[in-house]
């Protein structure tokens, strides 16, 4: 069997020019996707918390104390205010909040003669003298 | 009669990458009647011709560990169509080979896996996957029937097999972790 090629093909050289992907190109392209499958890419988490840390909260509520009593002077009883405006403080979050505002430079505490009081609070009761509280 | 009949038209289609298959008469009968005369007078161009065992031909690449371009883009396409398969309760060839589909009802952008597959390969929308599949037409693996309808041909089993046998491994090597497919 014998065959002219120059007469049914001109420019062979252009059959170089084929883009048929060989069997083990296919194998390797869908093992690439099959045996390692792309990952979602790590979440960074800039915050620690979702909401707000229970402590900082706290801090804030410390820190805004200051402002509150001091649009508020004088006051007869602190303690009595304290647990009057904010009923919902633990036992405490109350003493916290009154020592930071009996040690407070710009005010002075003075303990009255009146009688031990009882004091509720969200969880608890806190016996003590009435103490006054003014601008230094 | 030594002449082969269709010879430049076989030549021409094959040497652009094109698998003839059964949609492509005369010429696959040709091929089918005188494979080995067909053969021997490409082998004298130094060019191998391939009948695959599914009854379809096609010149085997000069560098077979090459990958294409395309050829990413062609993967992952494949495997989420056979992927989808899989999850549909029939024979997956049957689901891949026996129906025509729809560019736009494709499950490729139904699910975020599909599309963080499909976005690794740049392709991002179905101007897309119509992209790769003109190509997948140009090179006999798929056939446009309409705009937005097409099916897929037999020359495609050179990518449906292989993606099925290397799921069906990956699954027995850790079952827990490898996509579902089913024959």
């Amino acid at each position: 069997m014998r065959y002219i090629i120059a007469e049914n093909l001109i420019g062979v050289a252009v059959g170089r020019y084929q883009n048929v992907p060989g069997d083990a190109a296919i194998a390797l392209a869908l093992r690439r996707i099959i045996e390692h499958p792309p990952e979602p890419p790590p979440v960074l988490e800039f915050a620690a918390e979702k909401g707000n840390p229970v402590a900082l909260v706290r801090l804030r509520w410390l820190d805004s104390l200051l402002d509150t009593v001091g649009g508020n002077l004088p006051v007869e009883d602190l303690m009595g205010w304290l647990v009057e405006k904010y009923p919902e403080r633990d036992t405490s979050d109350v003493l916290a909040g009154f020592s930071a505002l009996v040690f407070h430079r710009d005010f002075q505490a003075t303990f009255t003669d009146g009688a031990q009081r009882a004091y509720d609070t969200a969880n608890g009761k806190i016996k003590a003298s009435p103490l006054t509280l003014v601008s230094t | 009669m030594n002449e082969l009949p269709h010879l430049a038209n076989i030549f021409d289609r094959l040497k652009r990458g094109y698998h003839l298959g059964p949609e492509d008469e005369p010429e696959f009968s040709a091929l089918c009647e005188r494979f080995d005369d067909y053969a021997h007078y490409f082998a004298a161009l130094g060019l191998t011709l391939v009948r695959h065992e599914r009854e379809f031909f096609y010149f085997e690449p000069d560098s077979p560990e090459s990958v294409p371009d395309t050829l990413p883009r062609i993967a992952v396409f494949s495997y989420i169509i056979v992927d989808h398969a899989a999850n549909q309760g029939r024979s997956i060839e049957e689901f891949i080979f026996a129906q025509h589909f729809f560019v736009t009802a494709l499950p490729h952008f139904a699910l975020d896996r599909y599309a963080a597959l499909l976005r690794q390969v740049e392709v991002y929308d179905t101007n897309g996957i119509k992209t790769l599949l003109n190509h997948m037409d140009h090179i006999g693996w798929v056939k446009w029937v309409d705009e937005d309808e097409f099916r897929f041909l037999r020359p495609f089993h050179r990518v449906f097999s292989k993606c099925l046998a290397i799921a069906q491994s990956a699954q027995a090597a850790q079952p827990a972790a490898s996509p579902s497919v089913e024959t």
